[in-house]
């Protein structure tokens, strides 16, 4: 395998340098440590020696010609070996003596167009300034004067030249925006969920678990209770209200889940201060629901109602924001599949609910059959916890939801 | 032909006019003997006699009226201020006499006077001997004023103004009397109220009045070499001033330069743009009228400020390369 | 020829016949502008010179046709004796088409070339050196012809009066430098515009004589002007006349009167009338009795009369007369 010989950088100023004296020529055996070319650096010439023994079966540039330093100009190899020569790459030939004066004839002006960058219009009102002139020319070619304002960067006023060069093939689209640009300002509420999301995204390392559970006994209780529990309690009962207590009875199973994770340390919370995000018209908020554990199913819906209405009532208290222990956000009504929810710290999970879809799966008897299936997606922060007693979480959680008979048996 | 000062041009008109009109005289100060404070009537009253070149007073206000009073009743003076600045002293007879007795008197008898005076900056004469204020009487209804740059043009148009019927206002310039020209001999006339393209061009029309007119051709040589070719317009008549010419000329290069002694700042410069603009040319204007003109100050005694106070062959240069690089 | 009345210019009794009827057509045009401008009939302003009479007939009748005269702003009285048209002055002041000066003049410009009349005046002291001039071409053409230039006090101190004397002194110029001095500028007293008693002494300071005379004696003002006239026309050359007068009206319409007294008012009026004055000379001299007398004065008003219906025929300029006779073909 030939060896190449580089170009060598032999001070730290040095970028490029160019032989003074080939020692061998192309043929030649070469041993280890033999003066193989000199090179003039930028300061001195300097011998080079061979760094392989072999033959020299290709040299590449020629004495005085600069190359770039770590330019490939030779190769090392057995007698026989062909060897494909690599591409110089050009430098300028420092010359011994100067150029002779080239004789002051004006070139003669070729007119090549170098394309160009359209300039934007001017924005102070007014508009393009164009000479009478121009736009009279502009008028009987058919073109606008703000056309030939664009193609002619640095113009200050179009004149009847630039209508006479105006080449609209010359210009690279630009997109120029005709709409107008709003501008929200980091103020409020969205300023609070940047500084929020920002805090989160970069303390938590945080891990998303996915899972798919079947709705279908969620969906059918939901359907068995919803008029019952309108008529006598008032309040119509939704997926989330379920959701929010299964969560709720699935956290008193995993207590270290149900956290905040504190300077001091992971803080454990008796209780299930469960947060239930809200859209509103420009960002979103998260009331919580203090006790969700203690609560019925009813009073749960309830609670869950009363707090998700607030904000768009303009009746969040701070307490209705804060001391939180848990978050359920759900993109249920949207498309979204599964997503990574952002932890609402310093709660250490968060738990997305994406959409609801039929499925096609074989039963227990290997028949197909139509399922619903919700996908669920939770982030946790994996400073406080772990991924199996998440997934055991996620597990509880999906059982739960799946086989909520279960909930008469604790 | 023979070439000729523009001096001897205007000493040729008077005395051809003289010869043939016992009814022309001239009337100044210094005139006789002297020859004029610029020489322009050297030798004449020793053909005319002392009744015909007439030697006044310092009274530039009866010069003048007497003038009028003498163009009433049949006479065609000439009469001379002997620098223009002096114009304020005879300025009633000579805007509400002269200009308005025409009119006032519903036609009923004309003012066939001429005033002849030079005017202009460049000899070191100082404030009250360097103006240019040919645009008090261009303002004025009545009058017909002239300002001729070349010899040529001076013996051509002081033979229509002696034999216009209306009070003429004729400036001559200090720096134009030893300017030579090819001149005609004997009487010929250039029509009032036409102006002259003294050099034809392409990129822009310079407007230049008087002795504006030889610094305008001085540029125009350098310019050449630039490839910049200018025309130079010279309205030769004020009142009533040639803008078809003007307006043509603009219409062709898309460019105009107004070039005039006199202060900029309500000059007859300021006319010669605004013409420009509300007529035909406006449409083919590629670059806003420019104006070169005095600066607006007193003309200073010391040579190099004098020199700073009016445009210069270089300050036409510019202009011109300036109004061709924009863009 | 009788010349019951003697003066040097040798007028008959006709001709001094003549010259009370102008003096009468002078006091009635007068009092008929003021009567109609007081109407609002005639347009900007007016200058009258009733109670002058005397200066303007007394050297009027002097000149001839072919002599010339600038008149001044207060100039009615002075067109008027040289005989320009009294139909064309009342038309011009009406502002018609019909007028001396096709009603572009007005009364301060009221001119009449043929007639000798250079034109009236707006500027104080403008007539001067237009006067000079004029003379100064009958001295250049050889004819002895003279110009009259009509004057007030108060122009004696404008610059274009020194001017003029002295060119038309230096030169031998046939002009009568005539001023009519009614004691006061537009509101200047001239004996506070002036340090000197008498103006005709300015005369000394150019070489040429000078005399101050009674302006309200139209026999007075016939003899000085003859003479000034005759020099003239000797070409001797100019003279100053001072004619001492009086005007019985403020300076212009809107003029109160504020800076004289009701009493020297009456004094001129009634002790001075140039009109009352000549009128008692000629009934003395026999040449005129007064049915006469009244009759010429009933005769000039029909004059006037007509003058007035002559100018009320007439018609205003159209507007393209704006820009008409600027320039001269």
């Amino acid at each position: 395998m030939a060896k190449e010989v580089l170009m060598p950088k032999l001070s730290s100023t040095m970028d490029k340098g160019h032989v003074t004296e080939w020692f061998k020529k192309v043929g030649d055996p070469v041993k280890v440590g033999e003066v193989l070319f000199e090179v003039m650096t930028d300061k001195i010439a300097i011998e080079v020696e061979a760094y392989d023994a072999g033959f020299l079966i290709g040299r590449y540039v020629e004495v005085g010609q600069v190359v770039p330093v770590n330019t490939v100009i030779a190769h090392i190899g057995a007698a026989d070996e062909k060897v494909e020569a690599p591409l110089i790459a050009a430098a300028p030939t420092p010359s011994a003596k100067p150029a002779e004066a080239a004789p002051s004839v004006a070139a003669p002006v070729v007119q090549v167009a170098a394309p160009v960058v359209a300039q934007a219009l001017p924005q102070d009102g007014f508009g393009v300034r164009a000479t009478p002139a121009a736009r009279k020319a502009a008028k009987e070619r058919g073109i606008t004067v703000e056309a030939v304002y664009q193609a002619t960067p640095g113009i200050v006023r179009v004149q009847l030249k630039d209508v006479e060069h105006y080449n609209p093939s010359n210009v690279k689209a630009v997109y120029v925006e005709t709409g107008v640009e709003k501008v929200i300002p980091w103020t409020g509420i969205r300023k609070l969920i940047a500084d929020q999301m920002t805090k989160s995204h970069n303390t938590v390392p945080s891990v998303t678990l996915n899972a798919e559970v079947n709705v279908d006994a969620l969906l059918k209780m939901r359907a068995e209770l919803l008029e019952k529990v309108e008529k006598e309690y008032g309040v119509r009962l939704t997926v989330t209200h379920l959701l929010a207590y299964f969560v709720a009875k699935t956290l008193k199973k995993h207590p270290n889940m149900n956290a905040r994770a504190l300077e001091d340390g992971i803080h454990v919370m008796p209780s299930v201060n469960l947060g239930i995000a809200v859209a509103l018209e420009n960002g979103l908020i998260v009331p919580n629901v203090k006790n969700a554990q203690a609560l019925s199913l009813v009073e749960l819906a309830k609670a869950v109602k009363a707090q998700t209405a607030k904000p768009k009532n303009n009746a969040l208290m701070p307490d209705d924001i804060t001391g939180g222990t848990f978050t359920i956000t759900s993109l249920g009504t949207t498309v979204v599949s599964d997503f990574n929810p952002i932890i609402n710290v310093p709660e250490i999970c968060i738990l997305g609910v994406g959409r609801t879809i039929e499925r096609a799966e074989f039963d227990a008897n290997n028949n197909v059959v139509k399922v619903n299936k919700m996908m669920l997606s939770l982030s946790f922060d994996h400073r406080a916890t772990d991924g199996y007693p998440a997934a055991l979480f996620l597990t509880d959680l999906v059982t739960l939801i799946e086989h909520p008979l279960t909930l008469l048996v604790d | 032909m023979r070439e000729i000062t523009y001096t001897e041009a205007v000493r040729e008109a008077l005395s051809e006019a003289m010869r043939e009109d016992e009814n022309v005289f001239i009337m100044g100060e210094d005139i006789g003997v002297y020859g004029g404070a610029f020489g322009v009537t050297r030798g004449m009253i020793e053909e005319f006699g002392p009744e015909r070149v007439r030697h006044t007073p310092i009274a530039e206000s009866a010069i003048a009226g007497a003038a009028v009073g003498a163009a009433i009743t049949g006479m065609r003076p000439v009469f001379e201020l002997q620098f223009s600045d002096f114009i304020t002293i005879a300025l009633d007879q000579i805007v509400n006499q002269a200009a308005k007795i025409h009119y006032m008197y519903g036609g009923n008898v004309s003012i066939p006077l001429v005033m002849r005076t030079p005017g202009g900056s460049g000899t070191g004469a100082a404030a009250q001997h360097s103006q240019s204020l040919e645009n008090w009487t261009a303002h004025v209804p009545g009058l017909i004023v002239i300002q001729p740059s070349t010899a040529y043009d001076a013996k051509g148009l002081l033979h229509s103004a002696i034999a216009n019927n209306n009070p003429v206002m004729f400036y001559e310039h200090k720096l134009c009397y030893r300017t030579k020209g090819d001149v005609p001999e004997g009487k010929y006339f250039i029509p009032i109220g036409v102006a002259d393209i003294k050099r034809q061009g392409k990129d822009i029309s310079v407007i230049a009045t008087s002795y504006m007119v030889h610094k305008a051709l001085e540029a125009a040589e350098i310019l050449a070499k630039e490839g910049i070719d200018i025309e130079v317009v010279d309205p030769r008549t004020l009142v009533p001033l040639d803008k078809k010419t003007i307006v043509e000329s603009v219409k062709k290069t898309g460019r105009a330069l107004v070039v005039t002694e006199a202060v900029k700042r309500s000059g007859f410069s300021s006319e010669l743009a605004a013409v420009i603009v509300e007529e035909e040319s406006f449409d083919y204007l590629d670059h806003p009228v420019v104006r070169l003109a005095g600066a607006e100050t007193p003309i200073p005694y010391e040579p190099n400020l004098e020199k700073l106070a009016v445009p210069q062959v270089n300050d036409i240069v510019e202009a011109c390369r300036k109004i061709m690089a924009a863009k | 020829m009788s010349e019951k009345i003697p003066n040097k210019a040798h007028l008959d009794d006709a001709a001094l016949i003549e010259a009370f009827r102008k003096m009468w057509l002078i006091r009635l045009f007068e009092e008929k502008v003021d009567f109609f401008f007081a109407k609002g009939m005639i347009h900007g302003t007016t200058h009258l010179c009733v109670g002058e009479e005397a200066t303007a007939v007394g050297s009027g009748s002097v000149l001839r046709k072919t002599d010339w005269i600038t008149a001044t702003h207060r100039g009615h009285g002075q067109t008027i004796a040289k005989g320009t048209d009294i139909n064309k002055m009342m038309a011009e002041l009406f502002g018609k088409t019909s007028g001396t000066n096709k009603g572009k003049g007005g009364s301060m410009h009221i001119a009449e070339i043929e007639t000798g009349n250079l034109g009236a005046n707006g500027v104080v002291g403008g007539g001067y050196p237009i006067a000079v001039g004029a003379a100064l071409t009958a001295h250049m053409k050889h004819t002895d012809q003279v110009a009259l230039c009509y004057a007030g006090d108060g122009s004696t101190n404008e610059g274009s009066f020194h001017e003029s004397l002295n060119m038309a002194s230096i030169w031998k110029l046939p002009v009568i430098f005539f001023i009519e001095n009614n004691q006061y500028g537009m509101s200047g007293p001239i004996k506070d515009m002036a340090m000197v008693k008498d103006l005709s002494i300015r005369s000394v300071a150019y070489g040429m004589p000078g005399i101050t005379i009674d302006g309200n004696n139209l026999i007075e003002v016939v003899n000085a002007t003859y003479d000034a006239v005759e020099r003239a026309r000797r070409g001797e050359g100019p003279t100053l006349i001072e004619a001492k007068t009086y005007r019985w009206k403020g300076h212009s319409k809107s003029d109160a009167k504020k800076y004289r007294t009701r009493e020297e008012e009456e004094m001129w009026r009634t002790q001075r009338d140039p009109i009352a004055n000549f009128r008692i000379e000629l009934i003395k001299a026999g040449i005129l009795n007064d049915a006469q007398a009244d009759d010429i004065q009933a005769k000039a008003a029909e004059t006037i009369e007509a003058a007035v219906a002559f100018a009320e025929a007439g018609v205003r300029p159209d507007a393209d007369q704006l820009m008409t006779d600027i320039y001269a073909d």
